[in-house]
């Protein structure tokens, strides 16, 4: 499992311990293409990272169906909903490839950031740095700057 | 160098001088009064020039006035120079006539009488070089300018007197004429000390009744000069200022001067350099003939910067410092010389009194940032092809790419292979021409992969086999495919920007030797617009090749990347030894710039393909001016440590 998180960039900055510790309260879920990762609406309650395989994030729009609006790929995190309180999913993940996730109960990683409170800085602070960037790539996704 | 001789013409003898000229078939233009101003237009003889005229000048402001002498040529400059005669306001450059399926394009020839310039002034003589530098000392000659060039007989005069707005003194251009004329006259009481400089100029001193000047002569001519050099109205401090304005562009004088400035383009039109032009098809009989014309264009109207209706210069401030920075800076690195030859035709002629000197001597004295140094000029061996007659070429297939997107396969017509990040004007008569890059190359066809998105696109994306149509090029500079040997190298694409890197990938997956180590990454907007297909599976294939491909926009069916082109840059290693060329919407490239910043690979090792509003292609027209470059002919492609001062920058 180790060796698993070590390739996951949210961990990169984490020692052996930390690692361990993190370890302690993660599974593995395999899923197929195809397969339904987490529903938009439902309780969000696990932070998940990809180990192997590709994951669609797409939103439900009355009309259009599943709107696919990003993937997430090997090393990379979806569903940090599971972070906030009494969060539910906001856009169902699936997979596009058969696909190995990583799962961290956000409960119990929320516990480990106040025992380990570096351990919850150095999560956090790259949690902080994907979100950023995810947010950046949409602004660039959204000025469809390719259609002229 | 010993000067040459100089002899001494009486005033009376002038007339003779231009009854000669006239004689060996020249027709003569000159100075002349017409209305309120002195302006340069066919004379026959003395009578018609400014006897006892002279003309007032101050910003924003030109009066004629009585001298109290009978001088012939006491006055400074008017709204005219000799540019209208060398290189007219309109002025037809190919005619092309349609016949069916068949289209033929020829040059319009100048065919210039000769004609004799009488009394051009040290600076506007030297504003003839500068804009020879432009019309056939670049990578091309425009022969209509070159003809009229030659057919012309320069009768220069020495200013005696300055003007209240001249400044030639502090451009080095005057008051004395510089080299470059038949015969120089300096008006003194009672006649003119007269100098020859070619042999046409010798052989009419020697008809004319005219004897050695006397040192006394001479010695008056000096002073004259002399006297004139130091009573220039305006002066002009030039030291360094090219880096200086470029060090300075985001200087609050800009916005003040925007503040007075109408945008009207009067600066541009009565320069004396000023050269930009824009090129319309203008059709004539049922559209079977269409006279391809060229017309002054100022770079302080919309249109000069406008591609795909993006204005490139929105505001005026934009336009102003665009205008005051080529004038004098980017001239020094287009043509190794200031643009400006200090005439004062700018200051008096701007309706609102802009006085150029004094905005500079703003910059330069308000709390300026450093000057940077900008890139030397290069050297061009003018090729002798007229660069702005397209050859007609037959559609050989035409290829449907996605909804909106074509390949046209096109006949070679040049004997010059294109190379990969060049590209070719393609054009239709009575639409014009457009700038497409070369896709792809073959011994005897290129492809050319359009979007139809403005008029000149949608016309030639629905072109058949078997149609014709114009192709002129190839034009600009190429991707440095060898400088990524034995480097990983990493190509960036962004929609149709991927057209350019197509045929280096072409190249580079055929030589998996040199080049062991390719990734391709391709953003699309959505599955639909993923061009070549077929390719870039089979790149992928190669195991020197490696691709990688992400939509903006995705339907439940794709089951590839999506997110912007980043997002795949950041899951990547970037090496640091890697070359990176990088094509698509200047947004996309500057963000990857700056993931490729973040990882520390140098400026050096990266390549963008820069798009203007390109018009000509041949360094000529001035509207793809890209800070000190011309897309044209120092681009498309670009290292980024060259460019990184503008890139990015708004106004540029």
């Amino acid at each position: 499992m180790k060796q698993a998180l070590r390739k996951i960039r949210l961990l990169c900055d984490l020692d052996d311990g930390q690692l361990e510790r993190i370890a302690a309260i993660a599974s593995i879920e395999r899923v197929k293409t195809g397969d339904i990762v987490v529903e938009e609406q439902g309780p969000a309650n696990s932070i998940r990272a990809v180990a192997e395989g590709r994951v669609s994030i797409a939103v439900s729009v009355p009309g259009r169906g599943e709107l696919p609006v990003c993937t997430v790929s090997v090393g990379e995190i979806l569903g940090w909903s599971a972070l906030l309180p009494q969060a539910r999913w906001l856009a169902t993940a699936r997979a596009v490839k058969d696909t190995t996730l990583i799962v961290l109960r956000g409960a119990a990683l929320l516990d480990l950031y106040e025992q380990d409170r570096e351990l919850g800085y150095r999560v956090m602070h790259r949690t902080f740095e994907t979100v950023a960037e995810r947010l950046h790539d949409t602004w660039l996704q959204l000025m469809d700057s390719y259609r002229q | 160098m010993t000067p040459p001789p100089a002899h001494w013409l009486e005033r009376d003898e002038l007339g003779h001088l231009l009854a000669l000229i006239r004689g060996d078939g020249y027709r003569l233009i000159g100075p002349t009064v017409d209305g309120a101003a002195i302006i340069y237009d066919e004379i026959e003889g003395v009578d018609e020039l400014p006897v006892g005229w002279t003309d007032e000048q101050a910003p924003g402001r030109y009066r004629l006035r009585r001298r109290d002498d009978d001088a012939i040529f006491g006055f400074a400059v008017g709204p005219h120079s000799w540019k209208q005669r060398l290189f007219p306001a309109r002025e037809p450059l190919v005619q092309i006539r349609r016949d069916g399926d068949d289209i033929r394009f020829s040059a319009a020839r100048a065919d210039p009488p000769p004609t004799a310039f009488i009394g051009v002034r040290a600076c506007e003589l030297a504003a003839i070089e500068l804009q020879d530098r432009v019309f056939v000392r670049g990578p091309f000659v425009d022969h209509r300018y070159a003809a009229r060039r030659e057919a012309c007989l320069i009768i220069a005069v020495n200013c005696v007197e300055a003007g209240e707005l001249c400044f030639c003194a502090s451009m080095g251009t005057g008051p004395r004429v510089g080299p470059g004329y038949d015969l120089c006259l300096t008006e003194l009481d009672g006649g003119f000390v007269v100098e020859a400089e070619t042999e046409a100029g010798a052989a009419l001193v020697q008809r004319l009744d005219a004897r050695a000047a006397a040192d006394a002569e001479l010695t008056a001519r000096d002073a004259g000069l002399d006297s004139c050099r130091q009573t220039m109205g305006r002066e002009l401090d030039t030291e360094g200022l090219p880096g200086l304005l470029f060090g300075n562009l985001d200087h609050p004088r800009w916005t003040e001067v925007a503040e007075r400035c109408l945008a009207c383009g009067n600066c541009t039109q009565v320069c004396p350099t000023c050269f930009c032009f824009d090129v319309k098809d203008v059709s004539l009989l049922a559209n079977a003939e269409t006279a391809r014309e060229r017309s002054w264009d100022s770079c302080f109207g919309q249109d000069h910067s406008t591609i795909h209706g993006a204005v490139f210069r929105p505001a005026i401030a934009d336009r102003y410092r665009q205008w005051l920075t080529h004038k004098f800076a980017s001239w020094t690195s287009q043509f190794d010389a200031s643009g400006c030859v200090g005439c004062g035709r700018c200051i008096a002629w701007c309706p609102v009194g802009i006085d150029v000197t004094e905005e500079l001597s703003a910059i330069r004295s308000q709390d300026p940032k450093p000057a940077i140094e900008l890139p030397r000029p290069q050297v061009w061996w003018p090729r002798e092809d007229d660069p702005l007659v397209p050859a007609p070429a037959r559609v050989l297939e035409v290829q449907p790419e996605t909804p909106d997107t074509v390949t046209l396969v096109i006949e070679r017509t040049t004997a010059v292979r294109e190379e990969p990040g060049q590209f070719n004007m393609l054009s239709l008569p009575a639409i014009g021409d457009v700038p497409i890059s070369v896709s792809g190359s073959g011994e005897d066809f290129v492809e050319h992969t359009l979007r139809g998105v403005g008029r000149a696109t949608k016309a030639l994306s629905e072109l058949r086999p078997g149609q014709r149509l114009g192709v002129r090029g190839p034009f600009g500079s190429r991707w440095p495919i060898e400088l990524a040997k034995d480097h990983p190298l990493t190509l960036i694409a962004g929609g149709v920007g991927l057209t350019p890197l197509r045929s280096a990938m072409q190249q580079l997956a055929a030589n998996p030797d040199d080049y062991p180590a390719v990734r391709l990454f391709y953003g699309a907007r959505s599955a639909a617009d993923i061009l070549y297909d077929t390719e870039l599976l089979a790149w992928d294939s190669l195991p020197s090749c490696d691709v990688s491909v992400t939509v903006d926009q995705a339907s439940r069916r794709w089951l590839g990347n999506i997110g912007f082109v980043t997002r795949l840059l950041r899951r990547k290693e970037l090496p640091l030894d890697g070359r990176y060329f990088i094509c698509g919407p200047e947004v996309m490239m500057r963000q990857v710039l700056f993931l490729l910043d973040e990882a520390g690979v140098p400026k050096s090792h990266r390549f963008v393909s820069i798009e203007r509003n390109m018009k000509c292609a041949a360094g000529f027209c001035g509207r793809c001016q890209y800070g000190p470059y011309f897309v044209c002919k120092d681009g498309p492609i670009f290292r980024h440590d060259h460019i990184d001062f503008i890139f990015g920058q708004p106004g540029f």
